[in-house]
């Protein structure tokens, strides 16, 4: 047999592949295999199996395992770095004091934030903005009853600290810029102003028991103290920077109004659109009071610019829409259309008492008093028709007419309580303003803020044209705002 | 061992494994499959499927022992399934024509395989291996061609050693026959030209 099998296998030798049959079979086996590769899997699976020692396959694992991280290690550091410089900053934003992540917040985060912040102004801003962080930590912590003194403590410091990083800036600006000084001085005095009015009255509402914000209250009088002590008195910004910062703030205003449209309700909506409008007015009053009266016009500037902040704190802070009314913060400023309405409201009411007066007149009153009161009625009556007379004609002066009225009004007022005249009591402080039928409800105001107010807004008296108070943003709309809300 | 080379070496015997094992036995697998099939160029076809179907079973997570008897069975099956496309006669068929039954004692015998096959001109045999019937080409090709025990065989083709034995032993009483003829004729010839 084993010759047989020699004689086969000597014959069959001669079968064999050619050279180029077997480079070929080769090459098309090569480009199989490239086309259909192992997956990692297979190949690094198949590659540490080592049938008889376990201890050599768990060897070649752990080597394999240093080996995949040797080739993804880029990869992974890129996702490691990812994670510490993305992720963490990102999820310690919404932390707050108590939080693991706070330190990371308020001395990573906001510390970052800081160095970017290159000029005074914008450092003032961002202390500022810490600032309100700060207090909306606070108020955070005591809706939830967390807020425990030693925290409150070292929120209060740290408003403290912000607010004198703020004010040493201001210092720091005013020796190179004062107008700018001054800007950031109103961004500063707003915001404790606003956070001020939202605190006392969260203390209010908690009369019964010591309010949780109180130190921080405290904290922020002082500091307001302290920012109006170090203010520069007589010292204005520029007309144009004056101009465009109000510009500025308006754009940022309208932009923010825009953004809380799913948040706020619809007449903290309607208020603050109001308020808009009113700052709107005040600055084309201003803008063409410029040419006579500058000094004026500045002060109307920075009135203006104030009120535009205040708002933006304002709507900011959700905390500071809750505790507070857009009326404790920017008192509405009436149109001259409702300055006429209320003067006429005015006339007309001081007329109904006068003619009650004189009723009482007639059934007679104590000596001592009788000739007074005529003294009163004659002079009201003498006022009714003078305004009359003014109101008729084409132009006149609304501060004027409105001085005059208000005296005699107060006047018409007491003495009508003196006599006794209980229909008059309680003394009208307050008035609703036949604006529209939705301002009703919030565009009750102060009759001596309101003259203040007028008193702002002074008018040559020339001009009775009554301003679109729809206003359109256009100009506003046009300036770069980098400030935009987060 | 194969498992204490370096990770990087295990990392790449995969493809080089299996590309040593094409060096190794492309010649083998060619010449099996060329006496199987008669046909120069379906046995290169066929060698390259057997080696694309080996790839595939590693590219799913096999793993492959010997490459050797594994590629033997891979080609052999693909040889099979080329007879069937070709519809040949059935194994039945072929017994029963004939007229043997598989299984007869003395066949089995590895002495008597012997025996035979010293009886038998292995060139000649060879050369008239396409006369027999595929089931015993097969098994002569493996057997003497191939030099694959009968364990080995018997794995392969997924038939005893018996059956394989039987078989061989029936394949070279084929062949001794077929020489017997060949010779008879031959002699004939020389005869009737004297």
């Amino acid at each position: 047999m084993k010759r047989f099998s020699e004689q086969i296998q000597n014959k069959s030798n001669s079968l064999k592949l050619k050279v180029g049959e077997k480079r070929e079979l080769r090459e098309r086996l090569v480009s199989y295999m490239e086309y259909h590769p192992l997956p990692k899997a297979v190949s690094t699976k198949a590659s540490t199996k080592a049938k008889n020692k376990k201890e050599v396959y768990l060897a070649g694992e752990s080597v394999r395992v240093l080996n995949f991280n040797k080739l993804r290690f880029w990869q992974w550091s890129g996702v490691f770095v990812a994670a510490i410089f993305l992720v963490i900053p990102y999820v310690a934003e919404k932390s707050v004091p108590g939080d693991a992540l706070y330190a990371v917040k308020v001395n990573f985060n906001e510390e970052i934030r800081s160095t970017l912040a290159r000029s005074s102004y914008e450092k003032v801003v961002w202390e500022t903005e810490r600032l309100n962080r700060r207090i909306a930590e606070a108020r955070l912590l005591a809706d939830e009853g967390k807020l425990t003194d030693e925290m409150e403590e070292s929120v209060a410091e740290a408003v403290r600290v912000h607010s004198e990083n703020a004010r040493n800036e201001i210092k720091h600006l005013k020796e190179t810029d004062e107008g700018e000084a001054v800007l950031a001085s109103i961004q500063l005095d707003t915001t404790i102003d606003v956070q001020s009015a939202s605190l006392r009255n969260i203390g209010k509402a908690s009369s019964t028991e010591k309010s949780a914000t109180d130190k921080i209250a405290d904290v922020l009088a002082l500091e307001s103290k302290a920012v109006d002590e170090e203010k520069s008195i007589n010292v204005t910004p520029s007309k144009e920077r004056l101009i465009a910062q109000v510009e500025r703030e308006t754009t940022r205003a309208y932009e923010l109004l825009n953004s809380i449209k799913t948040l706020a309700t619809e007449e903290e909506k309607h208020d603050i659109k109001r308020r808009l409008e009113d700052i709107d007015r005040k600055t084309k009053t201003a803008l063409d009071k410029y040419d006579n009266e500058e000094e004026s016009a500045q002060d109307d500037m920075l009135e203006v610019l104030r009120s535009a902040q205040k708002l933006i704190v304002f709507m900011t802070n959700i905390d500071v829409r809750e505790t507070v009314t857009v009326d404790e913060i920017v008192p509405v400023t009436l149109t001259e259309e409702e300055r006429v309405l209320n003067v006429k409201e005015k006339r007309d009411k001081i007329a109904n008492l006068v003619s009650q007066i004189e009723l009482k007149l007639e059934e007679g009153l104590p000596s001592e008093l009788e000739g007074k009161i005529e003294g009163v009625v004659i002079e009201a009556e003498l006022v009714v028709e003078d305004v009359n007379t003014i109101l008729s004609e084409n132009n006149f002066d609304l501060n004027e007419i409105e001085s005059k009225i208000n005296t005699v009004y107060d006047v018409v007022l007491d003495s009508a309580e003196l006599i006794g005249l209980n229909e008059t009591k309680p003394k009208i402080d307050k008035e609703v303003i036949p604006v529209d039928k939705s301002t009703t409800t919030s565009t009750t105001t102060d009759i001596n803020t309101e003259n203040e107010e007028n008193k702002a807004s002074t008018t040559d008296g020339s001009d009775k044209k009554i301003e679109s108070t729809d206003s359109t943003n256009s100009n506003a709309s046009s300036t770069g705002d980098n400030d935009l809300v987060e | 061992m194969a498992d204490q080379r370096p990770i990087e070496d295990m990392e790449e015997s995969q493809e080089d494994r299996f590309l040593k094992a094409f060096d190794e036995y492309n010649d083998a697998l060619f010449r099996h499959a060329f006496i199987r099939v008669s046909n120069r160029e379906k046995a290169v076809d066929l060698v390259h499927d057997s080696f694309t179907k080996v790839w595939t079973y590693i590219r799913s997570g096999h793993e492959i022992d010997s490459y050797r008897s594994f590629l033997y069975k891979v080609l052999n099956n693909l040889i099979i399934d080329e007879y069937r496309k070709r519809k040949e006669i059935s194994l039945d068929a072929l017994l029963e024509a004939d007229g043997v039954d598989e299984g007869a004692f003395s066949d089995l015998s590895e002495d008597t395989v012997e025996a035979l096959a010293a009886t038998i001109d292995g060139r000649k045999a060879f050369d008239l291996l396409n006369r027999l019937p595929d089931i015993y080409r097969e098994v002569i090709t493996l057997r003497f061609v191939d030099g694959l025990g009968p364990k080995e065989i018997s794995d392969l083709v997924e038939e005893s050693e018996n059956v394989i034995s039987v078989r061989i032993h029936r394949a070279l009483r084929l062949l001794r026959s077929e020489i017997e003829k060949q010779d008879n004729k031959a002699k004939k010839k020389r005869g009737g030209d004297k």
